[in-house]
């Protein structure tokens, strides 16, 4: 077994000053408050250097009998199987997302779908979309009745995808919307009343 | 190994209001994500604690907001002046009390506290943070994330050593 070089070396950008996008060696920027020497406004910063990940192959030949080798590169000993097709990888194509180690097409497939909840890429945000719904019901009170109850389902749904997503945070704007939403019912169906009378 | 269906646990950390989109920072167990919403489409961007090089804690004034906020009091103002001189002093005052007078207060609250920006930058991306009346906290996720890169990088360091040291003479070849 042994160590690859990293595939992207890590390679860290200056420092660039928040205010003005100002560009400082990383080796002059101290932790904690700095200086910037062209806009003179200060800032704190905190630099790191993250290690570069190495990646781990075992060579086949040197597994023994019995070994498999990986469906993609035929020298590297097998260390698993993905967990979507079966096909055989090796450490080197082991992609893990949600504890399940896959080969590197299933995760395209995957994440394209958004089937993967860590590399989730995209969602339809309820609670924006009851948050509409409240603020056209409140401009548009005639149609209070349509969009009033749209409103509230939405922020219950956004509601619940907040904790789907397991979020923690103030709930407070959903819950807004959804009282605004039932205000615009109320004066809707006031005014139809109203109106009938 | 833990159960897969259990979805992470996000933790809220912080928003960035835009004039178009606004940004939500939640903090997951190796990272943060950035949560972009255009819309009613949200869309996600991850920066990993392993990959960050660097946080920065900032006060920005905000200079657009502070200009709109100027110009909406200026009118505000105005309009109430006409009123008052139209329909009498209370009607003035009145006009005056729930439009410009907010404006005035946010302008000069926003002159003088400023907003603390807290920004993490990975090496794929970028997560920013805009705290504008809770100072403290934006202390506090600064610190949170630093001390959470640091800690995670010290972690990732010491098993490659620990890998590194266990291990037989280089192996040449790299899979094709």
């Amino acid at each position: 077994m042994t160590s690859l070089p990293p595939a992207d070396a890590v390679d860290l950008p200056d420092v660039t000053c928040p205010h003005c996008a100002y560009s400082v060696e990383r080796s002059r920027v101290a932790l904690g408050e700095n200086l910037c020497d062209r806009c003179r406004r200060t800032f704190e910063a905190c630099c790191f250097q993250p290690p570069a990940r190495p990646v781990r192959v075992q060579a086949l030949d040197e597994a023994g009998p019995g070994a498999t080798a990986c469906a993609q590169h035929h020298g590297n000993l097998a260390t698993g199987h993905c967990a979507r097709c079966g096909v055989f990888i090796c450490a080197v194509c082991r992609i893990e997302a949600d504890r399940k180690g896959y080969c590197p097409t299933c995760f395209e497939r995957l994440s394209d779908e958004d089937a993967l909840d860590s590399a989730r890429r995209r969602y339809t945000d309820y609670g924006s979309l009851g948050a509409l719904f409240a603020v056209l019901g409140l401009l548009a009170w005639i149609f209070g009745l349509a969009l009033g109850p749209a409103a509230v389902h939405y922020s219950l749904k956004g509601l619940g995808q907040r904790e789907a997503l397991g979020e923690t945070g103030t709930r407070v704007a959903l819950w807004g919307w959804l009282f605004l939403g039932v205000f615009d019912f109320l004066a809707g169906a006031g005014f139809l009343f109203a109106l009938l009378r | 190994m833990a159960p897969t269906a259990q979805p992470a646990r996000l933790i809220f950390l912080g928003r960035k209001p835009g004039l178009l989109t606004r940004e939500r920072v939640l903090r997951f167990p190796d990272g943060l994500e950035v949560d972009v919403v255009l819309g009613v489409q949200a869309r996600c961007q991850r920066v990993f604690f392993d990959e960050v090089h660097l946080v920065t804690l900032h006060r920005s004034k905000g200079w657009v907001l502070l200009l709109v906020t100027g110009i909406l009091f200026l009118f505000a103002a105005v309009a109430s002046l006409l009123a008052g001189l139209i329909g009498g002093l209370p009607v003035g005052l009145g006009i005056f009390v729930f439009t410009a007078l907010p404006a005035a207060v946010f302008f000069f609250l926003r002159l003088g506290l400023g907003s603390d920006v807290v920004t993490v930058h990975g090496k794929r991306g970028r997560a920013e943070m805009r705290f504008f009346l809770k100072k403290a906290r934006a202390r506090e996720v600064f610190q949170l994330v630093a001390r959470l890169a640091r800690e995670r990088q010290e972690r990732n360091s010491r098993e490659q050593r620990a890998a590194a040291a266990g291990l037989p003479p280089p192996f040449p070849s790299l899979p094709t």
